[in-house]
């Protein structure tokens, strides 16, 4: 996985580009290519048309008083060659300007957006810079990543900055969907313009939920903390995100955890993905309007809760990971008793999807329905469900191993259609496939320690993470700095790339259908505005 | 509607005796700008309402005007100011406000932050506050239960002995 | 010895008849025995010897401490406490503990705040604060080996004077 891939992808690069890019590579599976500012937009053009590479984020440090620059990061995956790429870049502090990749990638969309308002850093070219994040009355100029403006101020309010929502092309009505949300009791506040019965187009209003995580953890937390504030970035992808941040800095401090730890945190992976699943069944069968089988699967949820509470002690959020391994092992008649919870888990499931199935509802609703054809999904970068319902494997658990996953020998599953039949199928697949996932991360689990102790995290090195969560890709960049805490932590949670779907799925969908839409993407709003 | 009301003689069919009937405590849940976690122990509770018998009878109702108690989970964040000023205006005197997890009591993890302003009692009057991250459905049963049934006012929920 | 412990329970349990400190019952039965949750928080105000380790490791940041002149005051904000348990595991005297039960609600915000002062301990000296009392208390009997007379004259003494001290003594050494 190391040097040999790596030496290929540097010999067709420097075939074209010869002397303008540098090759520095950190772990064995991260390579980064350092190019200046003028050139960034050719690179990435050919990275991901090229190379196959598939855009994650960008990430802008702001390192003005180490080096005087703005440091500029486009993440890039090559999935074929299972390693991550990074095109480093300085930006001009005074200027804060740069090529947008837009144009090229148009999945770079909303990550230009947040440059903008994060840190001031404009990209030219973009095709719509409105504000994403602050709020409607955040003043202008104030950027709350530079390193001078303090975690804690509050500015006052200002009138006359709020971003408008796009005007309706002509001869449509505008339907608002919000502001309490049409599936969960999340605020968003969505936007169809509809001509008849049918969806033209949407625009997107969110981000009522931004809380200002990644400032913090750069200033008022501490390398030890953050697992714990990461399990509280949203309760139904909580360790996800706590396992993604304490895998990047274990492999920036070079620790191999035990054994007996990685099948541990492969166990509760796969509850939690059973537990958010079984959340979205619920709520799929409420909006069908099938009222008998959304108690049984209200029944099942509680049933998921009770097993996450005799492995862990706690119900939604685990408190379990910390930098090393695992604080708490779980109990020792798990062996003997956790199967047999399994098996009823497994009845009471196929009992549902049997139902759902036989409904004349299911297919109505949902077959060739908000169709999104592959060409789409790769032009904006979206990872998990959507797109392997689309007949791209697209799987965080195979691209870039982690835990036990390559040892239990897993396969993703894909389909081909497109519409929300293959999604909705697929879901219900994955669901199957979680509890044979937990069967034999049981039995094969070794005894031994649960964690190593931590002694030094040293400063100034680059690491990154990603973790298939139930949504999709979930990504954390560390770079780790002084005073034990990390001088950039950048989170892309699933969700973002996901959720720029929505206008190109809604075209020629009827309104009754659009909250199944909704429904069959499962958005999670406090993932994405972290 | 007791039996004794009027109802003639000569009907064909004669109604039962019917019970008193006793309202179920209406909940409105609002979400301010929470992670889920007490959401999702909320909504827990109303399905165990449906599974199992509760010592409570509790339903969860769309809209403000009709309920008896407002469940606010989440920290005020800048931006649902507004629609908070629009809620208020909705509300009546006779109402309970519950919040409940530690992000509604002051702002929790993220009171420091600066997109969070704080807790839900800096603009609406609060009756009852419930600590936890997130509280357990019991525990939220056992709230509504004192504030609306027993009435108790006086609780001290951190025991400090003297040894 | 029996009758101070009885007295001391007779006093607690005349707080929680005072207070009227209940326990919340649980009316939902899960289908087969699970772990109970330990969500309830204990303090023992006369063991806490404030040495902050509770201070650091705490992510919401909830406890803090700070000096008077005569006291150290450890201010328990338990509005924002996550039930995480990482101060219950840090504490070397375990004056903080989690019990197995849920957290009860209240009417105000007053019952979640505590505070706890402890004596400061000043140097004989240059009368600077060198720590608490109990925290010197406990390092004394925590050592490995019991102190010297002489060595126990400077326990009371900041670290400045004790080297002053010691450089004179050496000076007069070696000048005699």
């Amino acid at each position: 996985m190391g040097s040999s891939v790596h030496l290929e992808i540097i010999t067709r690069l420097k075939e074209t580009f010869n002397e303008q890019i540098t090759v520095e590579s950190g772990t064995p599976s991260l390579l980064y290519l350092r190019i200046d500012a003028p050139l960034v937009r050719t690179l990435a053009e050919y990275v991901a048309l090229q190379l196959e590479g598939r855009f994650i984020t960008c990430v802008a440090t702001d390192l003005r008083k180490e080096e005087g620059t703005f440091r500029l990061l486009h993440l890039f995956s090559l999935d074929k060659a299972k390693t991550f790429l990074g095109i480093k870049t300085d930006v001009n502090p005074s200027t804060a300007v740069i090529d947008s990749i837009t144009p090229v990638i148009p999945g770079a969309n909303w990550a230009e957006r947040e440059l903008k308002d994060m840190i001031g850093i404009t990209a030219q070219g973009h095709p719509d810079l409105r504000r994403l994040i602050l709020a409607d009355d955040w003043p202008e100029e104030a950027y709350p990543l530079r390193k001078d403006f303090p975690f804690d101020y509050k500015p006052a309010s200002v009138s006359g900055v709020a971003p408008g929502l796009k005007s309706p092309p002509a001869s449509t009505t505008v339907l608002p969907l919000g502001s309490f949300h049409a599936q969960k009791e999340i605020t968003t506040y969505l936007n169809l313009f509809v001509y008849g019965e049918k969806v033209v187009d949407a625009d997107y209003r969110g981000f009522y939920n931004h809380r200002g995580l990644e400032k913090m953890g750069e200033s008022a937390f501490t390398y030890h903390h953050i697992p714990f504030i990461a399990e509280r970035i949203c309760a139904c992808c909580g360790f996800s995100h706590s396992t993604c941040y304490c895998q990047a800095i274990e492999s920036a401090a070079h620790l191999e955890i035990p054994p007996r730890a990685k099948y541990i945190r492969t166990l509760l992976l796969e509850i939690e993905r059973l537990y958010s699943h079984s959340l979205w069944l619920a709520s799929l069968c409420n909006m069908e309007g099938f009222a008998s089988l959304f108690l049984r699967c209200c029944s099942l949820q509680q049933d998921v809760l009770d097993l996450a509470q005799f492995l862990t002690g706690n119900r939604i959020i685990f408190d379990m990971n910390i930098i090393g391994g695992i604080q708490k092992d779980i109990p020792k008649d798990a062996q003997d008793r956790l199967p047999k919870l399994i098996d009823r888990i497994e009845g009471e499931l196929k009992f549902a999807i049997e139902a759902l199935k036989g409904e004349f509802l299911t297919f109505s609703q949902l077959k060739g329905v908000s169709t999104l054809p592959p060409t789409d999904v790769r032009r904006l970068c979206t990872t998990g469900i959507i797109a392997r319902a689309s007949g791209i494997t697209v799987d965080a658990r195979v691209n870039h191993p982690y835990a036990a996953y390559e040892s239990l020998g897993f396969k993703p599953i894909t389909r081909d259609e497109g519409d929300n039949f293959a999604r909705v199928s697929l879901r219900l697949d994955e669901m199957v496939q979680s509890l044979t996932l937990m069967r034999e991360s049981l039995e094969k689990m070794p005894e031994g320690e649960i964690n190593l102790k931590v002694e030094e995290i040293p400063p100034h090195t680059d690491s990154i993470s990603a973790v298939e969560s139930p949504r999709g890709e979930t990504v954390h960049y560390i770079l780790t700095g002084e005073n034990n805490r990390p001088l950039r932590w950048k989170i892309k949670a699933a969700p973002f790339s996901n959720l720029q779907v929505l206008p190109i799925m809604f075209r020629g969908t009827n309104i009754a259908d659009a909250r199944i839409s909704i429904n069959s993407i499962d958005p999670c709003f406090s993932c994405t505005e972290h | 509607m007791s039996s004794s009301d009027s109802l003639p003689s000569s009907s064909i069919s004669s109604t039962p005796h019917l019970a008193p009937v006793k309202k179920a405590i209406a909940c409105y849940h609002a979400n301010i700008g929470a992670c889920n976690g007490c959401d999702l122990e909320v909504c827990n509770l109303f399905s165990l309402s449906l599974l199992k018998k509760l010592p409570l009878e509790i339903t969860l109702v769309r809209t403000v005007k009709n309920a008896d108690v407002l469940l606010v989970t989440g920290s005020l964040s800048r931006p649902l100011v507004k629609r908070i000023k629009e809620l208020k205006e909705m509300l009546t005197a006779n109402k309970t406000i519950i919040a409940v997890g530690a992000c509604a009591i002051d702002g929790g993890l993220w009171r420091k932050s600066y997109p969070i302003i704080g807790g839900i009692d800096k603009m609406l009057p609060v009756n009852y506050y419930l600590p936890g991250c997130p509280p357990a459905p019991d525990a939220i049963l056992f709230c509504l239960e004192s504030a609306l049934v027993s009435k108790k006012k006086q609780f001290s929920p951190i025991i400090y002995k003297e040894k | 010895m029996l009758k101070l412990h009885l007295i001391s329970e007779l006093k607690e349990a005349f707080i929680n008849l005072k207070d009227k400190k209940v326990e919340a019952p649980r009316p939902i039965k899960p289908p087969f025995p699970l772990p109970p949750l330990y969500k309830k928080m204990v303090l023992y105000e006369k063991k806490c010897i404030g040495c902050g380790a509770c201070a650091l490791n705490c992510p919401a940041q909830c406890i803090g401490v700070s000096d008077n002149k005569k006291y150290r005051v450890v201010e328990f904000q338990l509005t924002s406490c996550i039930y995480c348990g990482l101060c219950a595991e840090v504490c070397p005297v375990t004056a903080i503990s989690f019990v197995p039960g849920n957290e009860l609600p209240s009417p105000s915000k007053e019952h979640l705040h505590h505070e706890l002062r402890i004596k400061l301990k000043r140097c004989e000296h240059c009368r600077e604060i060198i720590g608490t009392t109990k925290v010197i208390l406990k390092t004394v009997k925590d050592l490995f080996a019991p102190l010297t007379t002489r060595e126990l004259e400077w326990v009371g003494l900041c670290s400045t004077c004790r080297r002053k001290l010691q450089s004179d003594v050496l000076i007069r050494q070696f000048t005699k």
